[in-house]
Formats: C-alpha cells, structure tokens, sequence
C-alpha cells in the first residue's frame, strides 16, 4: 500500500507538478546515521601504517594514546615517518646495523618532553620474523624506552 | 517545516526536506572522518639479559618465580619456569601450542608468585604468531614482557 502511495504523483488534472514522498528517504538516511554513530570511534587511537603494511590482529588489546611510532614494513625501518633502515622482505641486508635507528632514537629521546620520555608504539607487520622484531626491540630497550606498545588492529 | 492544512484543520505536513539536508550533511561528514578499522595496543616491556647483573640475588629475587614461553614453530612451544636464588629450572618441557593457555591457567594456580610471562620466539615465527600467544597468554596473566637475546 505504502509502495504504491509513494509512486503515487499527485498531480493536478493539466498540472506538470509533482511531489515525492520522502519519507521512506528519511528513514533510510536516519539507519545509516545510526550506524555510522555507533561505528565513530572517538579518541581511538589514530594510526597511519604505511601502504601495505598489514597491523596484526588480537582481541585483547587497550586503547593507546599518541607518541612516538616505530614502524617496521616489508622495506623499511621508520620512525615516524621517516625512513632509517632499508629492509628487504622484512629482513636486514647482510652484514647491515640497527646504528641509524639506535641514533636517531637517542636523538628524539632528548626532545622528548619528560611525559613521553621512555614511551613507544611499535606498527610491525603481521609477516616480520621475529630475528627483525627482535634486532628492533634490543635497540629500543638500549635507548631506553623501556614502556611499550604494540599496534594490533582489534577483532570484533 | 510545519505547514499546517487548511484554516482550522488539525492535519498537517512535516517538511522533511530540510530534515534530509542536514542528514546528508551529517552523513557525508560521518563517511569522511570515520574509520573502520579501530587500532588497539598491547602493553609490553623487553626483557634484556644483563652482562653485568650481580650474582647474588637480593632476598626479593630468591622469592621470584619466572615463567619463559618460547615459540618454536611447527604448532611447537617450549616452556620454562625457573624460581629460586639460583633461578633453577623447576619445569622445562614442550608442548603443543594449542594446550598453551591450559597450561597457564595450571601455571597460575601451581605458582601463585607468578606474576608475568616472557615470551619469545624462533628467529622465523611471524610477527602475528606472536602477537596471538601473547592475547592468549594475557587472558592469564596480564603482564607479559618481550625476552630478546642480548645480540
């Protein structure tokens, strides 16, 4: 009944005037707000990986608040934003250090204000191998930021 | 947005068309800011082996039971508890991964010192593989700590 009053052009006889029923419209723009809302996470924690850098999946994990990312991708060390190490398929080149990146970490220790200092967010890619993860993190801790965070993208 | 019928009649019309301009609005400024994906944070710290620790444990440390977990691949995980001023090995065993989290429920209620976990891996495990022992491993036992080789 409903469809066929909203086909329905009310049209006076001679009249090329016409109106649409916009209720059903309504309706549907009023659902998607809800579920937009609903699925607007404010104060998560915002994160920007690199391109094709896959964040690994967990269900327990706590909400982080902003400060320095370490992102480690299939072709690069960055720390944030910049890139330090070149990796290939998430691994060191023969013979390559982690000096770039234990420098640059000294570096940004110092600006760092007394808040931040020793803080962390680790962005690794889900394929890394642990050797990789492992070099990174010996570093870390030896430039003392010692209160970590892992990034994971959190299953529903 | 009301318009009201004909003098005196009690049946009106809502105008919803401004009601679907700020919808729209609402909507496209919705679609533009959220995002999908939301992103968590696992808290964890590195556990190092000190060259220079002293020798002797303070009296504190003698009390201190150690749980190290350490992913082997091939569905394989190694498992250690050392306690003890001489951090002796009281179980060292492998197990299947699959009966890990059962094994650290065990481990909660045989050692009730046991405050964290350090997990590891073999040098080719996946990051993701062990990102998933330690969600298992925090259902337990909330502090987990990352052990590294000191290089």
């Amino acid at each position: 009944m409903k469809s066929k009053r909203f086909l329905k052009k009310s049209r006076k006889p001679g009249s090329t005037e016409m109106s649409l029923n916009i209720t059903s419209m309504a309706d549907i723009f009023t659902i998607l707000l809800v579920f937009l809302l609903k699925s607007y996470a404010v104060g998560a924690l915002e994160i920007q990986p690199s391109r094709g850098l896959k964040v690994p999946v967990a269900v327990h994990a706590d909400t982080a608040e902003s400060r320095l990312m370490l992102e480690i991708a299939e072709e690069a060390v960055q720390l944030d934003g910049e890139s330090l190490i070149t990796l290939k398929n998430f691994e060191l080149a023969e013979g390559q250090g982690l000096n770039p990146l234990a420098e640059a970490l000294a570096t940004r220790r110092a600006a760092l204000t007394e808040q931040s200092q020793g803080k962390l967010l680790l962005v690794a890619d889900s394929r890394a191998p642990y050797a990789t993860i492992e070099g990174v993190m010996r570093t870390v801790a030896s430039q003392g930021f010692g209160d970590l965070k892992l990034a994971v993208v959190r299953a529903e | 947005m009301i318009s009201a019928g004909d003098g005196g009649g009690q049946d009106f019309e809502l105008n919803l068309a401004s009601i679907i301009d700020c919808l729209t609005v609402i909507i496209a400024f919705l679609l533009m800011s959220s995002s999908f994906v939301s992103f968590g944070a696992m808290d964890t710290a590195v556990a190092v082996p000190q060259a220079g620790a002293p020798s002797t444990p303070s009296s504190e440390d003698s009390k201190s039971v150690t749980l190290t977990v350490k992913l082997m691949g091939e569905d394989k995980v190694e498992w250690e508890v050392t306690a003890g001023a001489d951090a002796r090995a009281r179980e060292k065993k492998v197990l299947p991964r699959e009966g890990l989290l059962a094994e650290l429920e065990g481990a909660k209620s045989r050692y009730p010192g046991l405050q964290g976990v350090v997990l590891s891996a073999a040098p080719r495990i996946p990051y993701q593989e062990l990102i998933q022992a330690m969600d298992d491993t925090r259902k337990v036992f909330p502090a987990v700590i990352l052990g590294v080789s000191g290089g």
